[in-house]
């Protein structure tokens, strides 16, 4: 026992002696607690995430009833609703059928809602509506199916009350279904001693029930009563602009994030191999020799790379194998965004090998960094549920670049020239990177 | 008596051991004034030293005095806070691809990638030197001579000896022909064979005219195989000469170490004439005077029936040297 804890205490020792380690110690977690926390704990009393998905809608019918639909969609908190398209000189001009679907095409937004000139069914009863969408996040499309069908369900009754009444109007004879009404609004004022007839006979009808049902709420029970029998005589006309065709989908979605998180664990591991070699003085052999540390860094920093790339392009292999995944008919731009995607992880591996003093300052620091950078860079969840400020933050996180052009290889199926802006951004945190690894290393510890 | 081949530092030179020589001879490597710091430490403290061309110059001092930094800043690991180096007449330069072509490097770590095999270490480290061809294969076979592995060429460094990696490691920096060669305590954790085997390699490598600067915590290394001595602590060198004149630093006095019974005081009242004497139990230890005369000494031992067992003559070494200068133990 005394031996255990004589141990012990070396231990204990040796940690108390390295203040990075310490302070690392207490970081990490209350850094990632920081992190998860903003992410999950955005909206509302009771928490959970903060939703703000944009969905596009255009109202081609121009029926003010149509109107009041959309108008409950904007209503939804979970939504940031998008009613025109971008025009000339900072203007906005309304949508058409061609431009709100060309607003996914540009990923101005995922998901867009038409609601059609014969919105309403010329025959019988129903309702028509256009739905498109890219749903390359699954948590994010189901959170919009269910949004968009609250708000539908909710407006329904207003919106094919005019209809009804048609339909009985045609069934009964116009004049039949005027005494009908005439009739069962005397009943009714007769009935109850403080009703007026003219306010009882104005809510007659379907029209008049679905005011008196739905008048401005999307909440009362008597919505969901109403919405329960009308279920069946909705009619979505879907369009998957992306992934419409592939096999695994929800693998699809997710390997991209799971590449990149593997990438960056990768490199950590690579930082350390910097520490071993420094330890067994194979630094200072090297550089006593017709060898500059840049020659050192460009080597390892291209050796990394390459092993990433394949690394990564064995998941791929291996997923295509396995789960279908659909890998060989974009493997080029596979190729190019891993090459990518690769070269910026193992900058941030050679970053983390710059400012870290031990293999263990690397090791804390890598985890910490790789955990937020994932959490906040969609590699876990969608970036659109989370606040707006960890939005913007997220866009400085390599994940969510390495994230979006793996999806836009591999889900999107874009070409090379589509790709272009994700992975001038990779590019271009690379050579950040590298050039703050670079000045570090000419000032710091590991060339000592 | 080792030939006298390094010009002293020139404080020495002026005021202690003044040695002219009729012909100048030509210096390989100078450092004038050379310091570094790490933090609040000072490895390095306004070094200067002067080592001549051929030689064999040892840096002998105790762990941290500062003779890895001094070799790695000549190696150009490193870039000294102040000072200057001079290689061949020409300031030294951590970046002149030439200059460091003249320079061999063996690290204290066995700096070898261990996974890989002699043979290919010894073929990455020419071609990073620059070597092609028939002049690279020459130079692995001459290397691997040197190492005494040609047999095991095919082997992979992890499964040498401790002694067949140092071997390995100082070969590797001779891939490229230096002219000097910077061994920094190249026989740490060594067995007794294969410290004589690196002995008799960096000794005819001398021989064959390369400089060898050696750095050591070992005084026997350093009184076998250097022509000059540094004597280097705390960043600071104290005294730069061959073996003998820098045992001239201390006083002629020998040590003489006995076993015998225990004197009364009138025996000890007349050893003490002899020098200085301390005894310990049976032990006795004589420091003699400077008018000591060892047959007048064994004369009294006869007459005074002192039945001594055992005589030991202790002359006096670096190791007394460090201690009379520092004032401490240069192994401590």
């Amino acid at each position: 026992m005394s031996t255990i804890l004589h141990l012990l205490q070396k231990d204990i020792t040796l940690f108390l002696k390295d203040k990075t380690a310490i302070l690392l110690t207490f970081l990490v977690p209350f850094f990632v607690i920081y992190i998860v926390g903003n992410i999950f704990s955005g909206a509302g009393d009771n928490g959970g995430l903060s939703s703000n998905i944009k969905l596009a809608a255009y109202n081609e019918s121009g029926d003010p009833a149509a109107d009041t639909f959309i108008q409950a969609l904007e209503n939804e908190e979970g939504l940031h609703l998008i009613t025109d398209a971008p025009g000339p000189d900072d203007s906005r001009i309304p949508f058409t059928r061609e431009s709100i679907r060309q607003g996914i095409v540009d990923h101005h937004y995922n998901f867009a809602l038409i609601i059609p000139q014969d919105y309403l069914k010329k025959e019988g009863i129903g309702l028509r509506l256009e739905f498109l969408s890219n749903p390359k996040n699954q948590i994010e499309s189901q959170i919009v199916n269910g949004l968009m069908q609250k708000a539908v369900y909710t407006k329904l009754p207003k919106l094919l009350s005019g209809q009804l009444d048609n339909y009985q109007r045609e069934v009964m004879g116009d004049e039949k279904y005027t005494q009908f009404l005439d009739g069962l609004a005397a009943l009714v004022t007769l009935s109850y001693e403080e009703a007026e007839y003219e306010e009882v006979r104005a809510n007659m009808g379907f029209e008049g029930l679905a005011n008196m049902l739905s008048p401005d709420s999307a909440d009362s029970e008597a919505d969901n009563d109403a919405t329960a029998f009308l279920q069946d005589i909705i009619e979505v006309k879907e369009d998957q602009v992306f992934g419409k065709e592939l096999k695994n989908p929800y693998l699809t979605r997710m390997v991209g994030g799971y590449a990149i998180m593997f990438l960056l664990f990768a490199t950590t591991g690579s930082a350390a191999s910097l520490f071993e070699e420094r330890n067994d003085g194979l630094f200072l052999r090297l550089l006593s020799m017709p060898v500059k540390r840049t020659h050192i860094l460009w080597s390892k920093y291209i050796f990394n790379t390459l092993m990433g790339v394949l690394q990564a392009l064995t998941l791929f292999i291996a997923s295509s194998f396995l789960f279908n995944v659909e890998v060989f008919p974009n493997f080029l731009n596979l190729f190019v965004v891993s090459v990518f995607a690769s070269a910026a992880c193992t900058a941030f591996g050679m970053l983390l090998a710059s400012v870290s003093k031990t293999p263990q300052q690397a090791q804390g620091f890598g985890t910490l960094l790789i955990i937020s950078m994932s959490a906040m860079g969609g590699a876990w969840f969608p970036v659109s549920l989370m606040p707006e400020f960890m939005q913007m933050l997220s866009k400085f996180t390599l994940v969510y670049w390495g994230v979006e052009s793996y999806l836009a290889a591999l889900w999107e199926e874009s070409g090379l020239l589509a790709l272009i802006p994700e992975l001038s951004v990779l590019a271009a945190i690379s050579l950040a990177l590298i050039g703050i690894s670079s000045w570090r290393f000419k000032t710091g510890d590991l060339f000592r | 008596m080792l030939p006298s081949r390094v010009q002293l530092n020139t404080q020495y030179q002026a005021t202690r051991h003044p040695t002219p020589s009729p012909k100048p001879i030509p210096m390989i490597l100078q450092a004038d004034q050379l310091s570094k710091a790490f933090g609040s430490t000072q490895a390095l403290d306004k070094l200067s030293l002067s080592i001549e061309a051929g030689s064999f110059f040892g840096l002998l001092g105790p762990n941290g005095a500062g003779k890895s930094t001094f070799m790695s800043i000549v190696s150009g690991f490193l870039t000294q806070d102040s000072g200057s180096l001079t290689l061949d007449n020409s300031k030294l330069d951590p970046n002149n691809i030439e200059q460091k072509k003249k320079i061999g490097l063996s690290p204290q770590h066995i700096a070898l990638y261990k996974e890989l095999s002699a043979e290919t270490n010894l073929k990455l480290f020419g071609k990073l030197y620059g070597l092609r061809g028939k002049e690279l294969h020459q130079q692995i076979e001459y290397a691997l001579e040197v190492a005494q592995l040609t047999e095991r060429r095919k082997s992979p460094v992890k499964e040498f000896s401790g002694g067949m990696k140092r071997r390995l490691n100082i070969a590797a920096a001779l891939m490229h022909k230096p002219k000097i060669l910077l061994c920094d305590e190249p026989t740490v954790g060594v067995d007794p064979q294969s410290r004589n085997a690196i002995f008799d390699t960096l000794l005819e490598l001398k021989a064959s005219g390369m400089t060898i600067v050696y750095s050591t915590h070992y005084m026997e290394e350093a009184e076998r195989l250097c022509d000059q001595i540094a004597i280097i602590d705390a960043g600071k060198i104290l005294r730069v000469g061959s073996l003998d004149t820098l045992l001239q630093e201390l006083p002629r006095t020998n040590l003489i170490r006995a076993r015998a019974n225990t004197l009364d005081t009138q025996q000890a009242a007349t050893l003490s004439t002899f020098g200085d004497v301390q005894q310990t139990g049976s032990s006795l230890q004589l420091q003699t005077a400077p008018d000591f005369k060892l047959s007048s000494f064994f004369k009294w031992t006869e007459e005074q029936n002192l039945e001594a067992t055992h005589f030991q003559i202790a002359h006096p070494s670096l190791e007394d040297l460090f201690l009379h200068l520092t004032g401490k133990d240069l192994r401590e």
